[in-house]
């Protein structure tokens, strides 16, 4: 199993600003609790469409703060919904599971950062 | 220079947005096509940078919105893509995309990209505010084609264009115009004996006499040499006569200078025509410019210094019947 979140490329993607990096963080956790509860809601409808597109929002999300495992659970989500394959209800469990591994790797990359802070 | 970020995920805007500053843009947020589209028709924003996927207006719709709009600026269009299928980037080309950056945000690539952008956008604005110097510089020298260099009157270009509309205009209301020819008496021996720097004063002179005496909407041309064109709507001959007296008295009020500073005065000889008293109906704006040329010259014959009106139209061919019919006319209307 890879790394949760690469933190190399929250880094990158931050420019190497620790403050942008915490509120680019906080702006993520927030914003992904929701998006998540909602792909969560699409995957247990007959709306195939709307987990395609559910997923690709969250999978773009994901990819900005380094979260790599949960942006390619998302993008395989997002193919097989597209493509019509029937989505397995674990997925739904594997999604969450990732995301709280995300929320620990994030915050422990914000204490970092705070700490470079001060 | 201004950025339109769109993305409806907030992390993407926060990211691009921050990198964007970084970078030394001024940079506005939208969360889909739509709200892009409202910022981009308020204000000037030339460049875009838009995601593909986004609910109730994607990248793409938003992109031949703007393509199709009549802005006066170029935009540019960036789009965020996921290394989309060949066939999608296809589409976004054909929709009017500028260019792509891959997401996750490669904030390096986005920096160069969007150089590339500026670059564009630069050159695009360079070239508008020339073509814009250019165009006023076009509408000066359109004015200035059609003015009189020495007198300020309009030319021999203009006065045709002048009679050309002013007779359509009698053709369509039904109403007369008059047109008066100038003649300035001796001009060439003013010329010959005072130099031509008083001949320029007095035919500068004269036509400034004349528009003293003009009313609003008549217009002055000096046709050519020493000859100056009144073209008068809306009048009919008995008034545009009484008109032409009182150009004549005031010219004849003028005081010149001679080379030496010696006091002199000038005459000119005036003919004056009328559409459609003098001309008949059927007459063209030539004919009734010839009958106030012919006028003229009875008065010159005549010595000059005086104001001669054509006859009026009796259903013949031609209405004015000089005295002396051998005289031919040296001015040729085009």
């Amino acid at each position: 199993m890879s790394v949760s979140v690469n933190t190399m490329r929250l880094r990158e993607a931050t420019l190497e600003d620790d403050e942008f990096l915490v509120e680019l963080v906080e702006m993520f956790l927030a914003d992904a609790a929701d998006q998540l509860a909602l792909l969560e809601a699409a995957i247990n409808s007959p709306d195939q469409f709307e987990v395609s597109r559910k997923a690709h929002r969250l999978r773009g999300a994901c990819s900005n703060v380094g979260a790599e495992v949960m942006s390619q659970l998302c993008g395989e989500l997002e193919e097989q919904s597209a493509s019509g394959t029937v989505i397995e209800s674990s997925v739904g469990s594997r999604l969450r599971d990732e995301f709280v591994r995300v929320n620990t790797a994030l915050l422990e990359c914000v204490s970092d950062a705070k700490s470079r802070v001060a | 220079m201004r950025v339109l970020v769109v993305d409806d995920d907030p992390t993407t805007v926060l990211a691009v947005s921050h990198a964007l500053t970084r970078f030394g843009y001024e940079v506005q947020t939208a969360t889909n096509g739509l709200e892009a589209w409202n910022q981009l028709e308020a204000e000037e924003i030339p460049i875009v940078v838009t995601d593909f996927e986004m609910p109730i207006e994607d990248g793409l719709t938003l992109c031949k919105r703007i393509r199709a709009a009549e802005f006066r600026h170029y935009t540019y269009v960036v789009l965020l893509t996921h290394h989309e299928e060949r066939e999608t980037l296809m589409t976004a080309w054909s929709s009017g995309v500028d260019d792509f950056v891959n997401k996750p945000l490669d904030a390096a690539q986005l920096r160069v990209r969007l150089l590339v952008a500026q670059r564009i956008v630069t050159l695009e604005r360079e070239l508008r505010e020339r073509n814009s110097q250019l165009a006023r510089a076009n509408a000066g020298l359109e004015v200035l084609s059609r003015v009189d260099a020495l007198t300020g009157a309009g030319n021999r270009a203009a006065f045709h264009e002048q009679i050309e509309t002013t007779h359509a205009q009698a053709l369509r209301s039904g109403r007369s115009y008059g047109v008066v020819v100038c003649d300035l008496d001796h001009f060439k021996q003013i010329n010959d004996q005072n130099g031509h720097q008083c001949g320029d004063r007095v035919l500068t002179g004269a036509v400034a006499a004349i528009r003293n005496v003009a009313r609003r909407g008549d217009v002055v041309f000096r046709y050519g040499g020493d000859e100056i064109v009144l073209v008068v709507p809306d009048e009919e001959l008995e008034s545009a006569r009484n008109l032409t007296e009182r150009v004549c008295a005031e010219l004849g009020r003028v005081e010149f200078h001679d080379g030496e500073g010696q006091p002199f005065r000038l005459t000119a000889s005036f003919g004056v025509a009328t559409y459609p008293e003098t001309s008949g109906e059927g007459a063209d704006w030539a004919e009734v410019f010839s009958h106030a040329d012919e006028a003229m010259y009875v008065v010159k014959r005549r010595g000059g210094n005086g104001v001669h009106a054509a006859e009026l139209w009796d259903g013949g061919r031609p209405a004015y019947r000089s005295d002396d019919m051998t005289q031919q006319t040296t001015l040729t209307p085009a």
